[in-house]
């Protein structure tokens, strides 16, 4: 077992996937971060198409459709944390990216030096269950940094 | 409250994945199908409001399956779409009853407001709810 000096974790990383349960979860890091004093970043993640595709798509033009999706995506953010409080996350912390979403948390983890990553986790539901999975269960196959997983 | 249900039929995965990521963000309960059986499989099991469904498909095309959606679900509105021969589709679908017709690539809030617009127009009870 890999054993690690317990510290007090001073950046949280929130991962949402825009379930109605993502506010919940923002929410919950937002307290838990004014707890521990630590500043929190809010992630959500847009499909790639190339990269999800894993080709070139040439009979849709897909830019500009993936650039109104990362548009709607940060106004959803924006409504998200906004729910939860006016200053409970700031702009620069609320992130939208593009890709697989474990592969954009475990790279803001390393950039941002990341303690501790809170995530919910559910059943999906719906149509989009096969595209957006479980980023808990993922994350803890191989995980970087000590994790808290919401029941949701 | 639960948003309009939408199903979606292209057989681009990834152009129904873009769509139902946006409208899924807008508060829409999106359904997916990659064909034309596929769809209608999804309309005999769930409370669908409005489809919208690209017309050049492998064995169903567009125009077939909005004709079987007419026969079986009279009051559910079908916007086509399709990024060939843009005019004569356009022509060919509203001569057939389509709802709406949508040329490739449109904008995503522009589709938006188009489902908003036809099931404001449609008749309140969709398919499966009768």
């Amino acid at each position: 077992m890999k054993k690690s000096k317990v510290k007090k974790p001073q950046k949280i990383l929130c991962y949402i996937d825009f379930a109605k349960s993502s506010a919940y979860v923002v929410e919950y890091a937002h307290k838990l971060a004014c707890l521990l004093e630590a500043e929190l970043f809010v992630l959500h993640t847009v499909t790639d198409i190339r990269s999800a595709a894993g080709f070139y798509v040439p009979h849709i033009n897909t830019d500009k459709l993936e650039e109104e999706v990362v548009k709607a995506a940060k106004d959803k953010m924006y409504a998200i944390c906004s729910q939860v409080g006016d200053e409970c996350v700031d702009a620069r912390h609320r992130l939208v990216t593009r890709g697989v979403p474990i592969e954009a948390i475990n790279k803001v983890i390393k950039e941002k030096e990341i303690d501790l990553l809170v995530v919910g986790h559910e059943v999906s539901t719906g149509a989009l269950k096969s595209f957006k999975g479980d980023q808990a269960e993922k994350f803890m196959k191989n995980p970087t940094i000590p994790f808290l997983v919401l029941p949701v | 409250m639960a948003g309009k249900s939408i199903l979606i039929v292209d057989d681009s995965p990834e152009m129904v994945r873009m769509v139902a990521e946006y409208l899924n963000m807008h508060g829409y309960l999106v359904h997916t199908a990659l064909d034309g059986d596929e769809a209608l499989s999804c309309l005999g099991t769930r409370d669908v409001e409005v489809v919208v469904s690209d017309i050049h498909m492998p064995r169903i095309d567009g125009f077939t399956l909005m004709e079987e959606i007419r026969t079986r679900y009279p009051n559910v509105p079908v916007i086509l779409v399709t990024g060939y021969s843009v005019r004569e589709a356009e022509r060919i679908a509203l001569e057939r009853g389509a709802n709406a017709f949508m040329a490739k690539p449109f904008r995503l809030r522009d589709l938006k407001s188009v489902i908003d617009r036809v099931s404001s127009e449609a008749d309140p009870y969709p398919a499966g709810r009768r």
